[in-house]
C-alpha cells in the first residue's frame, strides 16, 4: 500500500484560512512560518498575513512578533483573526492576553488536527454567525476561494434565487464582515463538504435531484416565492443534457468513470454520469471524510496519491474525474477538472457545478472530453 | 522584515535537493499536510516542465502521534518506503517531530535494507530554505565517493546546488555548458540534478565545483576538505562578471583562458550592439535583488545608458539574476519588451 505517498488534500489549518479569509473586514493572521504562510497565500490568492517566526521566537517567546504583527494590521481591518499552525500550537501562545484585546478572534487549527474540511469547520464555528430574524432571504453556504467553482456557483445560485424572487443576504464564507451578525435563518448550499453548521439548511444546489429537493423545500420555506419559473429552467436544462448524453450514445459505449473529489462534488459527478450517460462508475474517491448519507457508503476516501495511483492502475477508466494530480498518473485518458489544482488549462470564466448552468457544464466536459478521447484513439 | 522570515521552510529547500535524485524516496516526518504543501509544489513544477513529479511520503503524524510520540508513525513510513525498492531513503523533519521531541537519528540508524539518510531539518526552527538546501547538500556530500584520483579518474566539473526549482534552471544549466565549452572543459556531475544515487559517487573526482551561489559556500568549503576540490563561489552574472569567471576558472585549472575571453568578449560587444534600441532610455526598476544583482543591474544601466526614475518605463528586476551572457540577454529581452509595451 502506497498510503501517505504523495498526499492530495490541505491541512486544516489552510482550511481555517480558507474560511476566514472569504470575509472582507477580516484581517487572517497565520500564527506561525513563512513556510506554513505561502500554501494558502498560493491557494487563496487573498489577502493574508502572517507572524512569519523563525527559530529564536519559539526559543525566546514570540510575543512581540504577535503583537507587532497584529499592531500592523488592526488599522487595515475592522477585526483580526489569528489562525494557529501545528507548532504555535504546540506552544499555546495566549494570543488574547498577548495582545490585550478580547475581539481577536482565534481559531486552533493546526495541520496535525486534520484535513482541510476540520478547520473549515472549526473557523465557522468560531465565527459565531448571528441571525437576524428580519431577514427574508436565503444564506448561500459552502462557498470558498480554495474551490474554483466557489465564485461560479455563488453567481449561478444568486441567479436562480432571484429568478424565484428569494434574496441573497449572506454569502459564507465570501462576504462582508458585518453579514456574520445578520444571517438569515435558511440555508442553501453549494458544496456540502463546507457548508458548516449554520442554520435551517434548505439543501445543496448540486445535481437535478437536489436541486428539485431544495426547489420543494424552499417552496414551503418561502410561500410567496415563484418558483415555477426555476423547476422550468431545470426541466429544460436536465432535457439539454439528456439531449446531449442519448446522442453520445447512439455513436459510443458510455464510458466507466473514476470520481476523486470532495466527497459532495464526487457523488455529484458520478450521479450525473451513472444517470445521464449510463456510465459505469468504478470507484467514487473522496478527498475527504465522506459523510453519512445512504450513498457515501460507495465512497471511498482517499487522501493520497499513491493509493489513488493503485486505484487506477488497477482498473483504469475510460474518463477521469478529478484533479491535475490523478490526471498527471493518466495523461491520456479523457479528464474533467472539478477539484484543485487544475492546472495545464487558462481558466479565466468563473464556472459553476451547482445550480442547472453547473450541471450543464459539467456534462458538457464530461462528454467533450469523452469525444475528443475517441477521436485521438 | 529580514529575509530569512519570509524564505519559506527547511522542508522545501531539502526536498529540492532529494528529489532530484533518481530512484530515491524522500520521508517527511510530519503532519500529511506538510507533505501535501510541499508535493503541490513540486507537482506544480513537474507539470510545467513535463516531468514526473516526486514521490514523496508522509508519516502521517496526528494528535495522538504529537501526544504519545511519533517515532512508530516514521517507522511504519519507513518500512512502507523499504516496500518500494528505492535506491537510498532520505528522511527530513518538520517542526512537529522536533517540537514532540522524537529521535528520528535513532530510528533512521536501526538496520534498514535500503540505505537510510536522515537530513536534519526540522521545518522552520531548523532554519529556512536554504538551510534545508544546504543540509540536504551536506548530507549528501557526505556520501560521496573516496575521490581517489586513479588513471581512469572522471575529471571534468561538477556544479553544486543548482536551484531546482528555478524557473530558469535548464537555461542557467545550458549556459554554464555553453562557457565551460569554450575553455575546452566539461560538466561531468550535477549535485544535484537529475542524478541517479550512485552518481554521487563521482563527486570527488572531478577537478572543480562550480556553487549556484555565495550561500553554499559551507558546501564548497566542506567538498573542499573532504577531497581537495577547489571551488568558485557562484555561476556567473552580468558581463564582466561572466569574463571575470573564464578568468577565474582558466586560472584555477592553471589553463589558457585568453581565446575564450576574447571570443566571449565578441559575444558580448555583438549583444550590446543588438540591443542599441534601449540607449537612453528611462527606466524604474520593480523588484528586489541582492547586493551583487544590484551592481549587475547597475553595469547594464551604465552601459545601455538608462537612467534610473520613479517616473520612468517599470522593468522586472531579475532576482536570481541568471546566468551568464546569455542570460543577460533574456534580462535584455524582458526589458525590451517593456519599453514597447
Amino acid at each position: 500500500m502506497h498510503e501517505g505517498e504523495n498526499p492530495l488534500w490541505p491541512c486544516a489549518m489552510a482550511g481555517a484560512v480558507a474560511c476566514l479569509s472569504g470575509f472582507r473586514g477580516l484581517g487572517v493572521i497565520i500564527h506561525g512560518s513563512s513556510g506554513c504562510y505561502f500554501y494558502p497565500s498560493t491557494l487563496l490568492h487573498t489577502d493574508l498575513s502572517s507572524t512569519f517566526l523563525v527559530e529564536e521566537d519559539v526559543v525566546f517567546g514570540a510575543e512581540e512578533r504577535i503583537r507587532e504583527t497584529v499592531e500592523t494590521l488592526l488599522p487595515r481591518f475592522d477585526r483580526l483573526a489569528v489562525v494557529t499552525t501545528c507548532a504555535t500550537a504546540l506552544t499555546g501562545d495566549d494570543i488574547l492576553r498577548i495582545t490585550g484585546r478580547d475581539d481577536i478572534l482565534v481559531v486552533d487549527s493546526p495541520g496535525f488536527m486534520g484535513e482541510f474540511e476540520q478547520g473549515f469547520s472549526a473557523a465557522m464555528d468560531a465565527l459565531s454567525l448571528r441571525e437576524d430574524a428580519g431577514r427574508s432571504g436565503v444564506a448561500i453556504s459552502g462557498v470558498s476561494s480554495a474551490d474554483p467553482f466557489g465564485q461560479g456557483n455563488e453567481m449561478e445560485i444568486r441567479r436562480l434565487c432571484s429568478i424565484a424572487g428569494i434574496p441573497v443576504e449572506a454569502v459564507l464564507c465570501r462576504d462582508d464582515l458585518p453579514a456574520l451578525s445578520r444571517l438569515p435563518a435558511a440555508t442553501i448550499t453549494a458544496n456540502p463538504d463546507i457548508a458548516g453548521n449554520y442554520g435551517e439548511k434548505m439543501g445543496s444546489m448540486l445535481g437535478f435531484p437536489a436541486m428539485r429537493a431544495t426547489i420543494s423545500i424552499l417552496g414551503a420555506r418561502f410561500p410567496a416565492a415563484d418558483l415555477s419559473a426555476v423547476e422550468e429552467e431545470l426541466r429544460e436544462a436536465e432535457e439539454r443534457v439528456v439531449r446531449a448524453c442519448d446522442k453520445y450514445l447512439r455513436r459510443y459505449d458510455p464510458p466507466t468513470a473514476t470520481v476523486f473529489a470532495q466527497c459532495g462534488y464526487a457523488e455529484f459527478s458520478a450521479d450525473i454520469l451513472a444517470t445521464y450517460l449510463d456510465a459505469g462508475i468504478i470507484h467514487i474517491c473522496s478527498r475527504n471524510l465522506p459523510g453519512e448519507s445512504p450513498q457515501a457508503k460507495d465512497v471511498l476516501q482517499v487522501q493520497d496519491l499513491g493509493i489513488a495511483e493503485e486505484i487506477l492502475r488497477a482498473d483504469p477508466p475510460d474518463l477521469l474525474i478529478g484533479s491535475s494530480f490523478e490526471q498527471g498518473l493518466m495523461p491520456a485518458t479523457p479528464f474533467v477538472g472539478i477539484t484543485p489544482p487544475v492546472r495545464g488549462r487558462v481558466r479565466l470564466r468563473s464556472n459553476p457545478l451547482a445550480g442547472t448552468e453547473g450541471a450543464l457544464f459539467f456534462i458538457e466536459e464530461a462528454i467533450n472530453a469523452s469525444i475528443d478521447g475517441k477521436k485521438r484513439a | 522584515m529580514s529575509s530569512s522570515r519570509s524564505e519559506g521552510c527547511t522542508l522545501t529547500g531539502a526536498l529540492s535537493i532529494t528529489t532530484a535524485v533518481r530512484d530515491t524516496l524522500t520521508i517527511i516526518h510530519g503532519p500529511r499536510g506538510c507533505a501535501h504543501h510541499n508535493f503541490s509544489l513540486f507537482h506544480t513544477v513537474a507539470m510545467d516542465r513535463g516531468s514526473v513529479p516526486p514521490r514523496i511520503l508522509s508519516t502521517m503524524i496526528t494528535e495522538k502521534d504529537v501526544v504519545f510520540g511519533g517515532e512508530r508513525a516514521l517507522e511504519q513510513a519507513l518500512r512502507r518506503a523499504v516496500a518500494q525498492k528505492p535506491g537510498l531513503i532520505f528522511v527530513v523533519t518538520s517542526c512537529v517531530a522536533d517540537t514532540i521531541g522524537d529521535d528520528t537519528a535513532m530510528v533512521c540508524r536501526e538496520d534498514w535494507p535500503v540505505p537510510v539518510m536522515y537530513i536534519p531539518t526540522s521545518g522552520f526552527l531548523g532554519g529556512g530554505f536554504h538551510d534545508g538546501e544546504r543540509n540536504a547538500l551536506l548530507s549528501l556530500a557526505a556520501i560521496g565517493g573516496a575521490g581517489e584520483k586513479s588513471g581512469d579518474t572522471p575529471r571534468g566539473i561538477t556544479l553544486v546546488g543548482e536551484k531546482n526549482l528555478e524557473y530558469e534552471v535548464d537555461q542557467n544549466y545550458t549556459e554554464m555548458v555553453r562557457l565551460l565549452s569554450l575553455l575546452g572543459e566539461e560538466v561531468r556531475l550535477r549535485f544535484v540534478r537529475g542524478i541517479g544515487a550512485r552518481d554521487i559517487g563521482l563527486l570527488g573526482r572531478g577537478t572543480m565545483n562550480i556553487l549556484r551561489e555565495t550561500g553554499l559556500s559551507p558546501v564548497g568549503k566542506a567538498l573542499e576538505t573532504r577531497y581537495g576540490t577547489p571551488y568558485i563561489p557562484s555561476f556567473p552574472i552580468g558581463l564582466e562578471g561572466t569574463l571575470a569567471f573564464l578568468d577565474q576558472v582558466a586560472g584555477l585549472l592553471g589553463i589558457p583562458g585568453g581565446i575564450a575571453l576574447d571570443r566571449e568578449k565578441s559575444h558580448q560587444r555583438a549583444l550590446i550592439d543588438e540591443f542599441a534600441d534601449i540607449r537612453g532610455r528611462s527606466v524604474r526598476l520593480e523588484g528586489t535583488a541582492n547586493s551583487y544583482e544590484q551592481e549587475v543591474v547597475q553595469e547594464l544601466a551604465d552601459r545601455f545608458d538608462l537612467t534610473i526614475d520613479e517616473r520612468g518605463i517599470p522593468l522586472p528586476l531579475p532576482s536570481p539574476f541568471p546566468a551568464g551572457t546569455s542570460g543577460v540577454r533574456r534580462v535584455l529581452h524582458r526589458w525590451r519588451a517593456r519599453t514597447r509595451a
